[in-house]
């Protein structure tokens, strides 16, 4: 194995989503006398580069989906060089973009994490909208507060008027059937997790695909997610009801990546 | 033109491909007055038009004026989903790649679909990259309702705000960057064929290396990367044109016509295919049996007045490609496949590649000095070593056609050569050697015969031909059935008293047989059923026995090559089975 670093991409699901509240980093604390600062520290992404000893750039963010996704994945891969690039395992989360839209803000001179809601209204307008620069406190040099007002509102009139929740969707199928076809192309490992199959609209596409990239964990479970809740492993299920957050939950993320890692010895050696 | 074999073009990019400046009114007007050209749609003028036109197919003309890359990537995408991938792999792509810096593809909700926004940046002094203005383009959408640019004027406003507040135009045009390599990887994955032209290179840079790979799909017409420069570097814009009249350095009428014909060269150059051919005397052509004096060529040619044909003319005359002729009488099938070793890197994917296999009776030795040299036993040639004497050669040759495992080797050689061009559709494969096995008139050695403890093991009696059958009927003293009853110590006394003994049917034995056997040091030989002559002869083309120079001739040419007309079958069996 050839590899030096592990990169991972993705939702909640991977970023360690509601791992972050420090509510629940106290439960934890106490139900388990299990510590952490950085959520990221007890995810997946990160036991899986220390198994392998692989130094991780875990690029995964809450409310993210898949257009950040494929954007950053090609920043990545043009900052450190397709040779490098050959020598990173990509680990991908996909999500539905339907709800989370990457826009660029000025204001920040970065993107920023648009997650909206379209179903408390039958006509498909807008009904719920959340800016953020990250959830996580961690490394997140922008207050929520500093989105509120002028920006929420600015954003909520451009995805009134100029966006198309299916349109944009639809668009971001084909940018990741790109992504992964050049990285298969340039020779750069990856295995994706889809958790959402409709996004595999070319059938054909991905029924190849999935037979050297798709991370395999068991039938019928494709991502953390569908992981915790069949094992009943979410952060709902580790704090005994503490909260109702269903994300996966530390001793979740702890056995995932067990499976992800048998799994990834048998296709990296 | 039986080569081509797209149904489709689908051309998209900015105004050098959409006919950018002979959609002006006076322009046209002027082009009617100065150059007597009637210009209804300027579409029907640029070079998709006479590229579509000249190969007969139809078009998709979906370059539209200010569009950039982004619009490209999706429109693309959502053609390919909208057809298939299987119909995507009937067009030809032609992609003109702008930058997108200025080309903005945005969403408009009231018209439900995507219009262009060229923004502008240079206007401001103090270089900090605001936007100066904006225009959005005229479009009809997908539905077919046409907005005009006063249509969308009451968009403008709210758009240039958003724009303001929410683009980048450094990032928005790295991140198409990435997406037009994924795009192109994704076209190659699927063998959906198509060109490009990059007006700006330097979209290219930060994927350089997965560029440099994709090359053959460049669409460099006389040295220049896009029609943006053919015209412009050759006074062929609209401007020289109308001599003048306006200052508009979109392509001109000229320039799209003899950029199309220049285009058409790059094309067929880089798309039709080449015909690769690897035999024997049946494969290497008449003219060059003739000019090197192979009698009964010569003979042929003088009874029928005229140098004939071939079925590798005759195919590349069909499809008006060129063949590489690698035929060369006398060889066998090891320097057959080594020829195609020699030079399969060079066969695209798009390339049709013939083997014309030979007798499984010839093989090669070293001659004298080292080379290889080809032995065709059976016949007055002389020996080609002094020290393989002539009945050696003979010996091997007769083993060679009398054992079926021997075909083997061409089974391999095909899936070797498919395994080393993968996406070559058009690998084929036929042979004048007659389809009928001949199997050998013994199984038993005498040092088998020898060993009281051994036997022959058949694995698999209903899958065996008849004539395998036959032979082992033959040749065994005791037919063991495993799949009934059997006595083992009457097989055990056979065996110990010399007798040739075959088991058939025993592939899943019991336990009670397994110790018997064990116990007893009863050991077998095995003996395969497959026919491997007639396993691959599966993978040619049907056989048939093509006319002989014999047949055709009554005689007079008393020769066993494949005739004219024996060579025009050939052809016709071919042809049918190429898909291009």
């Amino acid at each position: 194995m050839n590899l030096k670093r592990l990169y991972c991409n993705g939702s909640s699901l991977s970023a360690g989503g509601g791992l972050y509240e420090n509510g629940v980093k106290q439960k934890y604390k106490e139900l388990y006398n299990i510590e952490w600062v950085d959520e990221k520290d007890v995810t997946y992404a990160k036991y899986i580069s220390d198994y392998f000893n692989l130094e991780l750039v875990h690029d995964a963010q809450c409310g993210s989906g898949a257009p950040r996704l494929v954007r950053r994945t090609y920043d990545f891969i043009d900052s450190i060089g397709i040779d490098e690039a050959q020598k990173t395992l990509f680990l991908f989360e996909i999500t539905d973009p339907i709800h989370r839209v990457d826009m660029f803000c000025r204001e920040i001179n970065d993107h920023l994490i648009v997650n909206v809601r379209y179903d408390d209204s039958d006509d498909g307008s807008l009904s719920d909208l959340s800016v953020v620069y990250s959830y996580s406190p961690i490394k997140n040099p922008y207050s929520h507060n500093l989105f509120e007002g002028n920006i929420e509102n600015q954003i909520r009139q451009y995805l009134d008027n100029f966006h198309d929740p299916i349109v944009y969707t639809d668009k971001s199928k084909g940018e990741l059937m790109g992504l992964f076809s050049f990285m298969e192309r340039m020779n750069i490992p990856f295995f994706y997790m889809f958790d959402n199959p409709t996004l595999k609209n070319n059938v054909k596409f991905y029924e190849e695909l999935d037979k050297t990239h798709k991370l395999i964990i068991e039938d019928g479970i494709h991502t953390t997610s569908h992981f915790c809740h069949k094992y009943k492993l979410t952060i709902k299920d580790d704090t005994k009801g503490f909260t109702e957050d269903t994300h996966p939950g530390y001793l979740g993320y702890k056995q995932f990546s067990e499976v992800a890692i048998k799994f990834l010895e048998t296709r990296l050696y | 033109m039986k080569w081509w074999k797209y149904n489709t073009i689908y051309a998209s990019g900015s105004s050098l491909t959409a006919g950018g400046g002979m959609n002006v009114e006076m322009n046209k007007k002027e082009y009617k007055k100065l150059l007597d050209i009637d210009i209804k749609n300027e579409k029907d003028v640029t070079y998709p038009k006479y590229i579509s036109d000249y190969f007969n197919c139809k078009l998709i003309h979906d370059a539209q004026s200010g569009a950039g890359a982004p619009r490209l990537i999706r429109r693309t995408y959502n053609y390919i989903e909208k057809v298939g991938i299987e119909e995507a792999k009937n067009t030809l792509f032609l992609f003109e790649i702008t930058d997108p810096v200025h080309r903005i593809d945005f969403f408009l909700n009231d018209i439900g679909d995507y219009v262009i926004v060229n923004v502008r940046y240079d206007n401001e002094g103090d270089n900090d990259g605001n936007i100066s203005s904006i225009q959005i383009q005229p479009t009809t959408t997908d539905d077919g309702i046409y907005y005009s640019e006063e249509d969308l004027q009451k968009y403008v406003n709210q758009v240039k705000i958003h724009l303001e507040k929410f683009h980048n135009p450094v990032t928005y045009t790295k991140k198409f960057i990435g997406e037009i390599a994924g795009l192109f990887a994704f076209l190659e994955k699927n063998d959906i064929d198509f060109l490009y032209q990059f007006d700006n290179l330097t979209l290219q840079q930060p994927f350089i290396e997965f560029h440099k790979t994709i090359l053959k799909r460049e669409l460099r017409v006389k040295n220049y990367n896009s029609i943006n420069q053919y015209a412009g570097f050759q006074n062929l814009t609209v401007k020289d044109d109308l001599k003048g009249f306006t200052d508009d350095l979109h392509p001109g009428y000229y320039g799209h016509k003899l950029f199309a014909e220049d285009a058409i060269k790059v094309i067929e150059e880089k798309l039709k295919p080449k015909l690769y051919v690897f035999g024997d005397s049946h494969t290497q052509s008449f003219t060059s049996h003739n000019n090197a004096r192979s009698q009964w060529a010569v003979d042929y040619i003088k009874h029928i007045g005229y140098v004939p044909k071939n079925y590798c003319d005759l195919i590349s005359e069909y499809y008006n490609i060129e063949v590489l002729n690698h035929g060369q009488g006398g060889t066998s099938n090891y320097t057959i496949f080594d020829r195609f070793i020699e030079v399969y890197k060079k066969i695209e994917s798009k390339d049709i590649v013939i083997f014309g296999w030979t007798s499984e009776g010839r093989f090669r030795i070293s001659d004298d000095v080292n080379n290889f040299i080809d032995v065709i036993p059976f016949n007055p040639h002389p020996k080609q070593n002094d020290d393989v004497p002539k009945n050696v050669t003979n010996t091997i040759s007769y083993n060679k056609v009398t054992y079926n495992v021997w075909w083997k080797e061409i089974i391999n050689f095909i899936n070797i050569a498919k395994g080393l061009l993968p996406k070559n559709k058009n690998i084929l494969s036929w042979t004048w050697v007659d389809s009928e096995t001949i199997y050998p008139t013994r199984i038993w050695s005498e040092e088998m015969l020898a060993d009281k403890n051994l036997c022959v093991f058949l694995t698999s009696w209903l899958e065996s031909d008849d004539e395998l059958k036959n032979l082992i009927k033959k040749e065994s003293d005791l037919i063991v059935d495993f799949s009934k009853d059997v006595n083992l110590d009457e097989m055990y006394k056979s065996m110990q008293e010399g007798k040739k003994v075959t088991i058939i049917n025993g592939n899943d034995l019991s336990e009670n047989i397994r110790n018997f056997m064990k116990d007893k040091n009863i050991r077998t030989k095995i003996y395969h059923h497959n026919n491997y002559k007639k396993e691959c002869y599966k993978l040619f083309i049907p056989y048939k026995k093509y006319t002989t120079l014999k047949d055709e001739t009554n005689n007079v040419v008393d020769d066993l090559h494949t005739s004219e007309i024996g060579h025009k079958e050939l052809f016709n069996d071919l042809i049918k089975n190429i898909k291009l």
